[in-house]
């Protein structure tokens, strides 16, 4: 891998989407401040590439370029003395529509508070907070529509395997969407 | 989008209004930022350069060895220009060389002296080298002969090339016949053209007869008798 400009291309291709969201939310969905933090990512991934251990993620490269940007994430809000708040997300947000986020794990939600831009900016923030691997699993079942035994034959695991990674995975998500609705402050570190 | 109903766990107990909700908020709301493509152009220029910069990093160096032998050869190739740019300045004017009235070779300091046709835009050009003579291939019949300080290189009219040794007598007895008295000649057979003799060039001796067709080949007569060393294609040896 190192070294070689075609698996740098083919890890930006893999790789750069989901640590903008990842990095994106983190940094207070501060768009420049996250592009920087993403590039100095990759391009540091591809300069230290001999530290990765493929066996300690099972050759998932993810957990490891996550692990770089947590510390470019935490070098970029120390120089620039910037707290990861999401002041543009709550200054949209007024009390009543926080109330009906919490109310989340005890009444159905109206079809057209799903409909609204600040529920996306909810629902992207809390699935920014989770570890890739669930996010990855909700994307798979609740977005693409993939049944389970799908999932399972993609990621070579059991039936079982999946459905218990998205149980949890669905408890993380209304943990990080619950934490936002009460406006608490967003996972900055390990 | 809808879960998939065929999926093993579309029939398993009724969710929780939590997880109705989370399904509903994936499914309907969940709308992943982009990033910029002309930002992520950037990232991936600047990490196809990291990987190059990455790739010669990771090249071999020299060893101490490798680094000695290239220094002596570099050494010795300073010391041998040295000793031809030294036998040059030492040389008078050759042949059509421009000399200035006072017997001294022109320099850029005295260009504005020269004729127009020796000097360029940047000071003198360099002196056309003379063309060279063509080269007239021998008659059949010629008899060439080398002494021990001589070395010939002839063209017959079939085109072939001979390499005459030194202390070496032959004689071209056809256009791709020679007879080889005695010393060593090396032979570059021309193959056959429309406009030139073809077939089979021979080379004799006292005691054998080479043949050859389109070959590169040597024959040597001396005291033990003819010898023959082949560098391309073969040859036939007779007698």
């Amino acid at each position: 891998m190192a070294g070689n400009t075609q698996a740098a291309e083919l890890l930006a291709e893999a790789a750069l989407e989901p640590l903008y969201r990842f990095c994106l939310y983190r940094l207070g969905r501060d768009e420049h401040l996250c592009q920087d933090v993403v590039q100095e990512t990759l391009v540091r991934a591809i300069r230290e590439m001999n530290q990765y251990d493929p066996a300690r993620s099972g050759g998932d490269i993810f957990p490891w370029l996550t692990g770089l940007a947590r510390n470019e994430i935490r070098r970029a809000l120390t120089d620039r003395k910037h707290a990861a708040s999401l002041e543009a997300l709550w200054n949209k947000m007024d009390k009543e529509l926080l109330s009906l986020y919490a109310k989340l794990e005890s009444q159905p939600f109206a079809e057209e508070l799903l409909l609204r831009a600040e529920t996306r900016e909810m629902v992207n923030a809390a699935m920014s907070q989770l570890p890739p691997q669930y996010g990855r699993a909700l994307e798979d079942k609740y977005v693409l529509g993939r049944s389970v035994r799908e999932i399972a034959k993609a990621w070579k695991t059991s039936d079982k395997a999946v459905e218990s990674l998205l149980s949890r995975a669905r408890k993380a998500f209304r943990t990080a969407f619950l934490a936002l609705a009460g406006n608490l402050e967003l996972e900055t570190s390990t | 989008m809808t879960p998939n109903p065929d999926s093993p766990d579309a029939g398993a107990d009724q969710p929780s209004v939590g997880d109705q909700n989370v399904q509903r908020l994936l499914s309907q709301a969940y709308d992943p930022e982009v990033p910029d493509p002309a930002f992520a152009e950037r990232v991936r220029q600047r990490m196809r350069s990291a990987a190059r910069l990455r790739r010669e990093a990771a090249r071999p160096r020299l060893t101490l060895p490798g680094v000695l032998i290239w220094a002596a050869a570099a050494a010795a190739a300073i010391v041998a220009l040295g000793i031809l740019l030294r036998g040059a300045m030492k040389e008078g004017p050759r042949p059509g060389e421009y000399v200035m009235e006072s017997g001294e070779r022109p320099t850029a300091s005295v260009s504005a002296a020269l004729p127009r046709y020796l000097v360029d835009k940047e000071g003198l050009t360099a002196r056309p080298r003379p063309p060279a003579e063509p080269v007239q291939p021998v008659a059949v019949g010629s008899r060439i002969e080398t002494q021990a300080d001589q070395r010939r290189r002839v063209v017959l009219p079939d085109g072939s090339v001979l390499y005459v040794n030194r202390s070496t007598s032959l004689q071209v007895e056809a256009a791709r016949h020679v007879r080889l008295a005695q010393g060593e000649v090396y032979v570059e057979v021309a193959p056959p053209k429309p406009d030139r003799p073809g077939g089979t060039f021979t080379v004799s001796t006292a005691t054998r007869t080479v043949s050859a067709l389109g070959t590169r080949f040597a024959v040597r007569v001396d005291s033990t008798g003819t010898n023959v060393a082949v560098t391309q294609g073969e040859v036939g040896v007779s007698g």
